[in-house]
């Protein structure tokens, strides 16, 4: 009868758990399928009221956003002319930069923050407010001085120029973070393969290093999304070369009416890569971000 | 195997002098332990040794060579860590393996050697498994693996034991013990125990506060304490200090209240004449130097039992004598209750003087 009552409750908290997990899901998920569902809808269809939102029952699934962004795009209003679309370059810009600025900076930041964590350094807690304080202007602040001085040495529409900046931008939060992950391991890893007959590299590279890898490939990650989605800078200093993804998004909006299909079509392609990376390596995100509560 | 030489070894961190000028010779095979409580730059001094700290003033011979410019890969020393250092992505074989891979060994001679070594420590059938997988003691075994398969020139090892439990701790010490001599190997041994030391050591060093108070047998040490620092730590019940005076006319020991009055014999007033203020003296007795009886005997204090503590194989008493409380070990046949009436005598010929200025020995 206890027995009985008791399961009856945790069938229902159960119901209850899935009914408010699914409540949770949609709230969070239907603007992405929102998106998805735009980018594959013809014009009339995407303004239709009521909304269409069941392809093949609704309405007609078709990929004419992705030919028009990927290949080439209507520029007058009754589809006579076209021209090539850039945006197939610009995706390339955004993977080339985002990547270079993502691998540097953690390699620059991690040995950075190797020092930091080993070492006794003078002014410590100083240098390392310094490297957080460059993070704590927002980019409208910076971004006329950045333009003067990428103009004064010739670094706007440039590809190292725009990566650099998204270097400098990167490495606080990597040395921050792997700072943190570097105390998490004793120092004896390193200095007993010291001993054993490896110099310090030798040590960081085979013993200390895997030891960080997942929450390396977590910071990896947040350093890709920061690069990858920056767009006030692109916008101002490389609008004429390299530039990324972030500017086309805004371009594609048109003048006098806005192309949602265009736009819906864009945001998915640009962010799948970043939805599939996250995915690829979730399991090390979340141990990244746990680090210090599940090794001890 | 190496004779290791510290020459006024200082090491500072900040303000604070973790090594304070020590010197101290190892012979090459001796089994050298140092010993104090936490805080007294034992790891320092070791870390020192090892090249994983850079001394601020004075040097670390290698049979007489100075090393000062050599990394610690190259001095080609084995560290056992308290906390053994494992690595835990390897398991045990490519743990102890690992000194071998840096040294261009083939597989086939590291894989004999891993093995030979296993062998010795009893560990060959846990080879395969990862430090996770491996209980404390077991854990252990594999870090003086590690330390012992590729024959140092000497061992450091930074209280290897502590984090043991008590039973297995007495059997690592016996182990050690006959590993340093089947290995025949130079040992530096650190440690804040100091049963590890009197049960270990060929020489013992007592280490405080960055200073060096004593080196010795373990005898020397125990019999001998050079100071009340050394007499307070080693020995397994604190040795009893009384604050007390010398009468050079009466040749007597009086305590600081005028409770008691004790005739010196020669040895003691021998060592009271030696201070510059011999009004003020601490008398040291160990525990097992006092002797407790129902029946007041001659020339013995008067005391009251305060706190009786069996032990199993002996018993503890704290006993009353005025103000002064004394510690006393007493076989465990011997039974007291609480309050109880008791005379105590004091073994004079085994008792030691401490100047209260300067701390030193006088006997």
């Amino acid at each position: 009868m206890n027995v009985q009552n008791r399961q009856t409750r945790s069938l229902l908290g159960r119901i209850l758990f899935w009914i408010a997990t699914a409540l949770i899901l949609v709230f969070f998920l239907f603007p992405i399928y929102w998106i998805l569902i735009t980018a594959f809808k013809d014009r009339p269809d995407i303004t239709q009221l009521p909304p269409r939102f069941v392809p093949w029952v609704d309405f007609q699934p078709t990929t004419f956003n992705f030919h028009e962004i990927l290949i080439e795009m209507e520029v007058s209003q009754f589809g006579t002319a076209t021209e090539q679309s850039p945006f197939l370059g610009q995706l390339f810009n955004s993977v080339i930069i985002s990547g270079t600025a993502t691998v540097v900076a953690v390699i620059l930041g991690t040995l950075a923050a190797y020092a930091f964590s080993r070492f006794r350094i003078k002014g410590e807690g100083d240098l390392l407010f310094f490297i957080l304080s460059t993070r704590m202007l927002p980019p409208v602040v910076t971004v006329i001085p950045l333009f003067l001085m990428f103009t004064e040495l010739g670094m706007r529409n440039t590809f190292h120029g725009i990566t650099l900046l998204y270097i400098t931008m990167g490495l606080p939060f990597v040395v921050w973070m792997m700072k943190g992950f570097f105390d998490e391991v004793p120092h004896e890893f390193e200095e007993a393969a010291m001993i054993d007959g490896y110099s310090r590299l030798e040590a960081i590279w085979r013993i200390v290093i895997p030891e960080v890898i997942p929450p390396m490939l977590a910071t990896a990650v947040f350093v890709l999304i920061t690069a990858w989605n920056e767009f006030v800078f692109v916008q101002l200093l490389n609008p004429l070369g390299y530039t990324t993804v972030t500017p086309f998004l805004y371009a594609v909006v048109g003048y006098g009416r806005t192309e949602w299909g265009r736009v819906a079509a864009t945001t998915v392609v640009f962010v799948s890569p970043i939805v599939i990376f996250t995915f690829l390596v979730r399991k090390y995100l979340l141990r990244g971000v746990t680090f210090g509560a599940v090794r001890r | 195997m190496s004779s290791i030489t510290l020459q006024n070894l200082t090491k500072r961190f900040g303000a604070t002098v973790a090594v304070n000028d020590l010197s101290l010779h190892i012979d090459d095979r001796e089994f050298v332990v140092v010993v104090g409580p936490t805080g007294a730059g034992k790891t320092t001094t070791l870390r020192c040794v090892a090249g994983l700290e850079k001394p601020d003033d004075g040097m670390v011979l290698f049979d007489g060579q100075d090393v000062r410019s050599v990394s610690p890969a190259e001095r080609d020393v084995a560290f056992v860590f308290q906390n053994y250092a494992l690595y835990p992505r390897k398991t045990a074989f490519e743990n102890i393996a690992f000194p071998l891979q840096a040294r261009n060994l083939s597989a086939a001679e590291i894989k004999a050697e891993v093995e030979r070594t296993a062998r010795m420590l009893r560990i060959h059938h846990l080879l395969d498994r990862r430090p996770a997988q491996l209980s404390g003691g077991e854990q252990q075994r594999v870090a003086l693996g590690r330390a012992m398969v590729r024959r140092p020139r000497a061992f450091l090892m930074d209280e290897p034991l502590t984090n043991l439990d008590f039973q297995l701790r007495a059997q690592m010490r016996s182990e050690l013990k006959r590993i340093q001599r089947e290995l025949d190997n130079t040992f530096f041994y650190v440690t804040n125990d100091q049963v590890e030391a009197l049960s270990m050591g060929d020489r013992i060093a007592v280490l405080n506060a960055g200073t060096l108070h004593q080196v010795g047998t373990p005898q020397e040490i125990y019999e001998h304490p050079a100071d009340l620092f050394v007499a307070a730590f080693i020995g397994s019940i604190r040795m009893n200090f009384l604050r007390c005076a010398f009468i050079a006319d009466t040749g007597a020991l009086v305590s600081a209240d005028g409770g008691w009055s004790l005739p010196a014999p020669p040895r003691l007033r021998e060592g009271a004449q030696k201070s510059k203020d011999p009004g003020q003296l601490i008398l040291g007795v160990r525990p097992e130097d006092v002797l407790l009886s129902t029946e007041a005997g001659n020339g013995a204090l008067e005391g009251q039992v305060y706190v009786a503590e069996p032990l199993g194989n002996h018993n503890v008493y704290n006993v009353r004598i005025g103000p002064a409380l004394v510690r006393v070990k007493t076989p465990a046949t011997f039974m007291l209750d609480a309050e109880a009436r008791v005379s105590v005598q004091f073994n004079m010929a085994r008792a030691h003087l401490f100047d209260s200025a300067t701390e030193q020995a006088l006997t």
